[in-house]
């Protein structure tokens, strides 16, 4: 059972100081640049049980990444979440709550309660470990953008996959792709047809540096459908020697990307967008995701094709 | 028509009678007539056509869309209840051939029917038909992937998200409590300086125990949904959560290590109570298997909507086909009907228009019909009305001209043939003339009678007898083929001859030689090719001796009281002229007292009577037989021949000479 400690309670009543502050009054003033402070706290916090642990620290540079949106942040802060619960049930053997992105314009506010949510789990985790935690909010007088508030939270991503025993394997990223082929197969609902296409051949030896260069792929094709429909999405600079030292953690990063930018053309493009949730599929290696991803592709030259040449359904007048 | 004005056939232009009439009119009206039939014919057919090809149309829809329709219905349904089937095959077993049968009834029955039913509907006036078809295919799609996603995760283990908590999150904690446990175990094991009592290693072992039994009946909950087996581990939490405090109560008894340990398994079991309840949680809702929550929620209702929806297509496609067959069996009964109005109607018009135009052709040709039958009766004296102008006025004109040009012609021949006739009977008359007078009684035993009756056409008949010296006298009866003026003359010249005796370097007592003279005189190529047949005879009164020759002639019959049967007299010989230098023979007889010898022409026997019988040779001999007892034998024959022939007229001249011999 948890050890109530007076630092610990402490600490807490300052968090949630803070939270109450954001959920206030303020959060529709809600920039970047606070959420980046808070993503900053959390990263101090998480270094402290990192070294209680004595795992390494991150050593990858940051993602180089442009015309980051709130929207994309907030599926980062989602994958943070995740990652944190899954570092707090293999030290405290809790849980935290799963939120789900809401389904509407996503504001700075709405990433910070993600991170809030991650920062409250990181904080049980340091109290139940009886660490002794600095309770303060990281300022910086530059302001930031959700550009900034992206890397920092793809940082603090990769380092929780260091310090996890169970770290985020082929499997994750097989669910984040299923859950895009899940918002494409949607999209690919305004022209009749067949919405998922027949997985292509499965092929030995894949690895996650395949896997991670077929879903760039994926996400121009996405920038491509997105362009048409006269939307933006964020520009990712990948160098080609990172690609080869990929981890199945920045490979699920990026599946959660795609998803992230999927989710947001099918809520914008869609009446109804997609409800799937991806389900736990057991053990898979990189080649199992490869294929899957070939799925993912196919849909998404498909409406590529589908935009370039034919009218949608809808202006049909379906 | 108008009629043209009656022409002046005394004075016909040619030219202008040519211009008059139009060449090629009467075969204009017959091809319009023909044209008019024809034309009533093809109205009546383009209207069975019209009618039979949308008979057609109506049986093509049936066939060609409705019937197709309704067996791409069906065969859709069908593959969509067997995709759901191997579905839950798929789901309930996870037999690989589940799925290949799932794939081939959606690529095999599905796919190919909803395709064929669009072509068949492609271009449906029905709009209500093509919007269900637009949703149809929007469900389908939806369909499609429904099962795809309870495809993808049937066989997998996010299926059952209550396994999952339990093997990522209570499956580790439990790990955790028997690995501590077991720890503690060990270091009794190992005599560790502890105060433990026997009653601590029983609560220990109880609360293992338990934990064993909890998780046993979380297995069974997670497993088969058991309340029973949800009631049973919370028993068994409680009672191990009881054996815990029991044990947290001693554990000042445990060594510091074991104490550690004790903590750690009264910190984690609380966590593996959470999870395993969370895991029994998700057992208990409804989406516990995630396929089956899929097929439920999704892909039952979506093949529920759209079987319903084919269905009522089916059956609204059925409805219509029946509705539709009732209409081409309407319509082929109405067709029927109307064409039998139509062929009746047709045969109708067809017998007015084409008699009305029959009569306006035939009125002419009848009349001109009727016109030469008078004409040909002599009784036609006016001209016929020229109604038209086309080869039938053309022939109606030249046909009142032929009449003109007839009656002139018969006239003229009227007036030679009465001139003709007076000169043939002026022949006759001249022929009659020449012959000698019957002899009535000689005192040299020989009388000789007559009878001559020249044809209406003249033949070419003479006879005579004269005394060549005082004891013979020589008789001859002569007969020219062909009959006229031309026959009588060559007759009369050899009657001369014979009467003048002018035959030169000739016996006139010797008749082959007489006959011989003949034929020299009288060759046939110097007669436009006429010759005579002759008999010739020369009989000495006192030796009673008839010499006789004949020259294609028939034999003269010499009766004899002595003899029964007549006698034949004649010879084979040429007729006169026919053959240059023939030779001739002649025989004699000797005539009996009270004999009588009978010279006559073929006029006389070769006759026939209304039976076309002929008389012949025998019939004239029978009827002179029968004469003989009568007074005027040879009028009795010739009233004999006449009532033979029914008929006072001979269509030959008739010479008939009667020489009597005392």
């Amino acid at each position: 059972m948890r050890n109530r400690q007076p630092a610990s309670m402490l600490l807490l009543f300052a968090v949630l100081a803070i939270a109450s502050r954001v959920e206030g009054s303020q959060s529709a003033n809600i920039t970047p640049t606070d959420v980046y402070g808070h993503v900053q706290a959390v990263a101090l916090d998480l270094d402290r049980i990192r070294l209680y642990m004595g795992r390494p620290r991150i050593t990858q540079k940051e993602i180089q990444v442009r015309g980051v949106a709130p929207r994309e942040v907030i599926y980062q802060a989602a994958t943070l979440c995740e990652k944190v619960n899954r570092l707090s049930y293999e030290l405290i053997r809790v849980v935290g709550d799963k939120p789900a992105v809401p389904d509407r314009d996503i504001a700075p506010a709405d990433v910070l309660k993600f991170i809030h949510l991650a920062h409250e789990q990181v904080t049980e985790i340091a109290k139940t470990l009886q660490l002794e935690l600095n309770p303060r909010l990281m300022t910086d007088s530059e302001t930031k953008t959700p550009t900034d508030v992206y890397r920092a939270v793809v940082q603090l991503n990769r380092q929780i996959n260091l310090m996890l025993d169970q770290r985020f394997s082929p499997s994750d990223v097989y669910e984040q792709v299923s859950l895009a082929i899940a918002h494409t197969a949607t999209l690919r609902s305004r022209w009749s047809g067949r919405r998922i296409p027949p997985e292509p051949d499965w092929e030995l030896g894949k690895r996650p540096a395949d896997v991670y260069r077929l879903l760039l792929e994926c996400l121009e094709l996405v920038r491509s459908i997105a362009e048409q429909s006269d939307l933006q999405i964020l520009e990712l600079s990948v160098d080609n020697a990172d690609i080869n030292n990929v981890t199945p953690s920045d490979v699920y990063d990026i599946a959660s990307l795609l998803v992230s930018e999927l989710a947001y053309l099918d809520r914008l493009l869609n009446d109804i967008p997609s409800k799937r949730r991806a389900r736990y599929p057991g053990r898979k290696v990189p080649s199992d995701v490869f294929q899957r991803v070939g799925i993912l592709k196919e849909q998404l030259e498909e409406i590529n094709a589908l935009l370039e040449s034919q009218s949608p359904v809808e202006e049909e007048g379906r | 028509m108008s009629t043209p004005a009656r022409p002046d056939y005394e004075s016909i232009d040619w030219k202008e009678f040519e211009r008059r009439f139009r060449t090629g009119a009467l075969r204009a009206k017959l091809m319009r007539l023909a044209f008019t039939v024809t034309a009533i014919g093809i109205v009546v057919l383009l209207i069975n056509l019209g009618a039979l090809f949308w008979l057609r149309s109506n049986v093509e829809d049936l066939v060609k869309a409705r019937a197709p329709l309704v067996d791409a219905s069906r065969t859709t349904q069908l593959g969509m209840q067997r995709a759901l089937a191997s579905l839950r095959g798929w789901v309930a077993l996870g037999d690989p051939a589940f799925r290949e049968d799932h794939d081939a009834a959606w690529h095999g029955d599905i796919l190919p029917g909803v395709d064929r039913i669009s072509a068949l509907l492609d271009g449906e006036a029905n709009e209500d038909f093509r919007k269900r078809l637009t949703e149809s295919r929007t469900r389908l799609d939806d369909l499609w992937e429904s099962q795809w996603w309870v495809a993808d995760v049937a066989q997998t283990p996010g299926n059952e998200p209550a396994k999952v908590e339990y093997e990522l999150h209570v499956l580790p904690v439990k790990r955790d409590l028997e690995a501590s446990l077991f720890e503690i175990a060990e270091l009794l094991g190992e005599g560790d300086g502890s105060a433990v009592t026997p009653r601590d290693l029983a609560a220990l072992s109880l609360f293992q125990q338990q934990l064993a039994a909890a998780d046993a009946a979380l297995h069974e909950a997670i497993d088969f949904g058991h309340t029973s087996a949800i009631h049973e581990f919370e028993r068994n939490v409680k009672r191990a959560r009881s054996q815990l405090a029991e044990l947290d109560s001693r554990v000042e008894r445990f060594s510091p290590l074991q104490a550690e340990h004790l903590t750690g398994v009264a910190r984690e079991f609380p966590w593996y109570v959470h999870h395993a309840r969370n895991a029994i949680q998700l057992r208990s809702s409804d989406q516990w298997n995630v396929a089956q929550h899929l097929m439920a929620t999704e892909t039952v209702p979506l093949t529920r909507y759209l079987s319903a929806t084919l269905d009522s297509m089916a059956d609204e496609q059925t409805a219509l086909m029946r509705q539709d067959s009732d209409h081409v069996s309407l319509a082929a009964n109405s067709a029927f009907i109307l064409s039998m109005i139509l062929i009746v109607m047709m045969v109708l018009i067809a017998y007015v228009v084409t008699n009305r135009r029959a009569h306006q052709i035939t009125q002419p040709v009848d009349r001109l019909s009727v016109a030469t039958t008078e004409l040909a009766a002599g009784i036609l004296t006016e001209d016929l009305p020229i109604t038209t102008d086309d080869e039938l006025g053309k022939l109606t004109f030249a046909f009142n001209h032929m009449r003109i040009n007839l009656q002139r012609a018969e006239a003229s021949l009227r007036d030679a043939n009465e001139h003709m006739q007076m000169e043939l009977e002026d022949a006759a008359a001249y022929v009659r003339s020449i012959l000698p007078r019957p002899i009535d009684s000689d005192d040299r035993g020989i009388r000789i009678d007559w009878r001559f009756i020249a044809s209406s056409e003249l033949g070419g008949d003479s006879f005579g007898y004269h005394w060549l010296d005082d004891e013979h006298i020589a008789i001859y009866l002569l007969d020219v083929s062909g009959h006229g003026v031309g026959p009588a003359m060559l007759s009369i010249s050899a009657h001369n001859a014979l009467r003048q005796r002018t035959l030169p370097a000739t016996d006139f007592h010797r008749p082959h030689e007489v006959l011989e003279a003949l034929n020299r005189a009288f060759p046939m190529r110097e007669n436009q090719n006429k010759f005579f047949t002759i008999w010739y005879g020369v009989y000495n009164w006192k030796t009673r001796e008839l010499s006789y020759a004949s020259g294609g002639h028939h034999p003269a019959v010499l009766l004899e009281p002595a003899r029964p049967e007549p006698a034949d007299l004649g010879m084979r010989n040429f007729m006169i002229g026919a053959v240059d230098d023939a030779e001739y023979e002649s025989a004699a007889t000797s005539v009996g007292p009270g004999s009588r010898l009978y010279v006559f022409s073929d006029g006389a026997f070769e006759i026939r009577n209304r039976d076309k019988e002929m008389l012949n040779m025998p019939g004239l001999t029978k009827h002179l037989q029968e004469a003989q007892p009568q007074e005027d034998r040879l009028q009795t024959v010739l009233e004999s021949t006449r009532r033979w022939q029914e008929s006072d007229d001979f269509g030959d001249d008739y010479s008939m000479l009667e020489i009597s011999f005392t």
